[in-house]
């Protein structure tokens, strides 16, 4: 990946009555377990890998803009904000 | 190739294999054998219709790191789920989890279920103790509870409304059965009868894969066969690269409305750029529309198998690259959680399965077809026109559900007319004999045909839709539907026209017309309802959607249109109309008007 990257791998912990899940900001594919961690403009993306980082900022960031507005809804998903993450 | 040679020569000349061809082709073998009498032991022994005369099925072998090594596809929707869904549950699990015996199943949406109908089963394999991979199989289960009886709620505004959601979870454990489990299902499900035969059919398959592992194990080394599987993945990589690499690089976006998602009345959008890079694909679904309220949103795996059932298509249409997790590589998407394309909790999406998915394979070509357009085919019907009912049975006295779907029109191509009466062809399956279909349930079939004038007019037409009339023959039936393209049909090509609409009409006993399901039972959709409840002598009508048409109508050959209405496909008008030919009757025959066809054809 050409771009430096800030991005860390965190072990999700939830315990087994943790219901949440966490699915990644590019490719939208469930994290079970393992995450890429990489803060990008001031938010902190969960993705599968540094590939779909990589695809992130090479693609999608310059073809659609911001962060803020890589999807055209506001997700329920208690997992995409991040919640149980260790 | 400018010398000559095929890309995938030149791959294996580049690159030669590191395994001599003849022991990896019988490696190859020996685990698609594996696969499919896995595929065989649930056919045989499965107790509900949807298995043993549908196919509504996968069968799959996977190494130990989960990684998907060879398979028995009958249902290519289930395609996406088969290289996510197992990893994903050991990774969740974590590896010891898993002990000699076991068996896991699972049908959470939200961890790469398809819809909640569609159970994963998975069983680690071992040989002398050691972990060598995992059996899967991922099958329909017919009834799993919910607000309607075969779980199947057109107007369900959330998961907990389509059944009886199960994360990963142990229905053996070191060959003992976790009652605790089994209880909650079969207490959950409406024919528990049907679900404990269904489930022992899955897990006999489980085991027969094992036991031939084990056999496997004792004809060939272990290492061998890792050897092999691996080398056997990297090959279905090379040979889909090459095949990709001889698209023309660009980026084609196509989009699509969907005219309502069974509780709102509203059309939703759906959009797809395909960015094909060198030797790599992006599927991008940015820009759809947000998940709607009820159940036409697809889960991640669904949309993954759209992408993988259009790429295929495309560029290995005969099947000729092992299919294992080597070739899902050069595959990239991006599918918005959120989204119509990527539902998340609590969304329903029992419909997205079946009824986006086709749609979202002929959206997917849509955008193909701007970069080779000689490979693509018309929209299909893009329903699988879902039929489920359920009550008590007037023989038996039981309790009985049926998910029933039947065929509609396959676009026209560059070669040929689209099929006629095809089940989706993301499913794949076979629709149930009107003789099994009458045996089992209190309807009696009173036709079943060929809808004329369904097929998209087109230099090649497309396929024909299907028509078929049912009368309620017990005092009570619970009818849940989840039709589409009611209102928007599906498009043809270069000038070809679209396919006809679907319909769902009934006529009540006593009543001389047929009506709509709005105009009888005050549904919200024509063909999204849910629990209507039919009385005896009440007339089921239905008609699936039809193929649109492949190039200009008025280009098809007059024979071939003469023929058409021969057939009692194309009507006269029709033929007139929409193809410029004029047929008409001569000494008891059907015959063309020449001099008449030659003036509609230059007007």
């Amino acid at each position: 990946m050409e771009t430096e990257t800030n991005g860390r791998w965190v072990e999700i912990a939830r315990t087994w009555h943790d219901t949440a899940v966490t699915n990644c900001a590019l490719c939208g594919r469930l994290v079970p377990r393992r995450i890429w961690l990489v803060e990008i403009d001031g938010a902190v993306l969960p993705f599968c890998n540094e590939e779909c980082e990589g695809l992130y900022r090479s693609y999608w960031l310059p073809k659609y803009g911001q962060p803020e507005t890589r999807h055209n809804v506001k997700s329920p998903s208690p997992g995409l904000t991040g919640e149980g993450l260790g | 190739m400018a010398d000559g040679r095929s890309a995938i020569e030149t791959i294996e000349k580049e690159r030669p294999l590191a395994i001599d061809t003849v022991t990896l082709n019988i490696v190859h073998n020996a685990l698609t054998n594996i696969a499919s009498e896995m595929a065989l032991v649930m056919l045989k022994t499965s107790y509900s219709t949807i298995f043993n005369e549908g196919l509504d099925f996968t069968t799959v072998l996977l190494d130990r790191h989960g990684d998907l090594i060879a398979e028995k596809n009958y249902t290519p929707s289930m395609m996406g789920a088969i290289p996510h869904t197992v990893k994903w549950a050991v990774e969740e699990k974590g590896i010891d989890h898993f002990h000699p015996g076991d068996v896991l199943v699972h049908n959470d949406c939200y961890r790469g279920g398809c819809h909640l109908p569609e159970h994963m089963m998975m069983r680690p394999m071992f040989v002398k103790d050691r972990l060598v991979g995992f059996a899967g199989n991922i099958g329909h289960i017919a009834e799993i509870g919910g607000k309607a009886p075969g779980s199947f709620a057109s107007d369900a505004t959330d998961i907990y409304q389509e059944g009886l959601r199960l994360p990963p979870v142990k229905l053996i454990d070191r060959g003992e059965y976790v009652e605790d489990v089994w209880r909650i299902v079969l207490a959950n499900h409406r024919t528990p009868h049907n679900t404990w035969g269904d489930f022992h059919a899955m897990i006999g398959s489980l085991e027969t894969a094992e036991r031939r592992m084990g056999e496997l194990a004792e004809r060939y080394d272990l290492a061998l066969i890792e050897r092999a599987t691996a080398e056997l993945m990297d090959y279905s990589e090379r040979r889909l690269r090459a095949e990709i690499r001889e698209l023309p690089d660009g980026e084609y976006s196509a989009s699509m409305l969907v005219e309502d998602d069974g509780v709102t009345a509203d059309p939703f959008e759906v959009k797809v750029t395909i960015v094909i890079r060198g030797d790599e694909i992006i599927a991008d679904f940015t820009g759809s529309s947000p998940q709607v309220r009820g159940p036409m949103n697809c889960t991640v795996v669904v949309v993954a198998s759209a992408i993988y059932n259009a790429v295929f298509s495309v560029t290995d249409p005969h099947s000729t690259i092992p299919r294992n997790s080597g070739c899902y590589r050069p595959v990239k998407f991006i599918a918005p959680a959120g989204s119509v394309v990527n539902v998340v909790h609590p969304g329903p999406c029992v419909g997205g399965n079946t009824d986006l998915q086709p749609k979202l394979i002929d959206l997917l070509l849509k955008a193909f077809s701007q970069a080779v357009p000689e490979r693509i085919a018309a929209a299909s019907g893009g329903s699988s026109s879902n039929f489920l009912f359920g009550g008590i049975h007037p023989v038996t006295g039981t309790y009985y559900t049926n998910y029933h779907f039947d065929g509609h029109g396959t676009g026209g191509t560059i070669q040929k007319d689209g099929n006629n009466g095809e089940i989706t062809r993301h499913s794949n399956c076979r629709n149930t004999p009107v003789e099994v279909f009458e045996g089992r349930y209190p309807f009696l079939n009173i036709e079943y045909r060929l809808m004329p004038d369904s097929g998209g007019a087109g230099e090649h037409r497309g396929g024909l839709a299907t028509t078929r009339t049912l009368e309620v023959t017990a005092d009570e039936i619970t009818l849940s539907c989840l039709f589409d393209r009611a209102k928007i049909p599906g498009w043809g090509l270069f000038n070809g026209k679209s396919g006809g609409l679907s319909q769902l009409l009934v006529k009540r006993a006593g009543d001389d017309q047929f009506r709509t399901f709005v105009a009888a039972f005050n549904t919200v959709s024509p063909t999204k309802f849910t629990n209507v409840l039919l009385k005896r002598g009440d007339v089921v009508r239905y008609v699936t959607p039809g193929g649109g048409g492949y190039g200009d109508p008025l280009r098809r050959d007059p024979a071939a249109v003469l023929a058409d209405v021969r057939n009692g496909w194309v009507s006269v008008a029709a033929a007139r109309r929409d193809y410029g030919v004029a047929v008409m009757e001569q000494n008891g025959d059907l015959t063309i008007d020449d001099a008449a066809t030659a003036v509609l054809r230059t007007v």
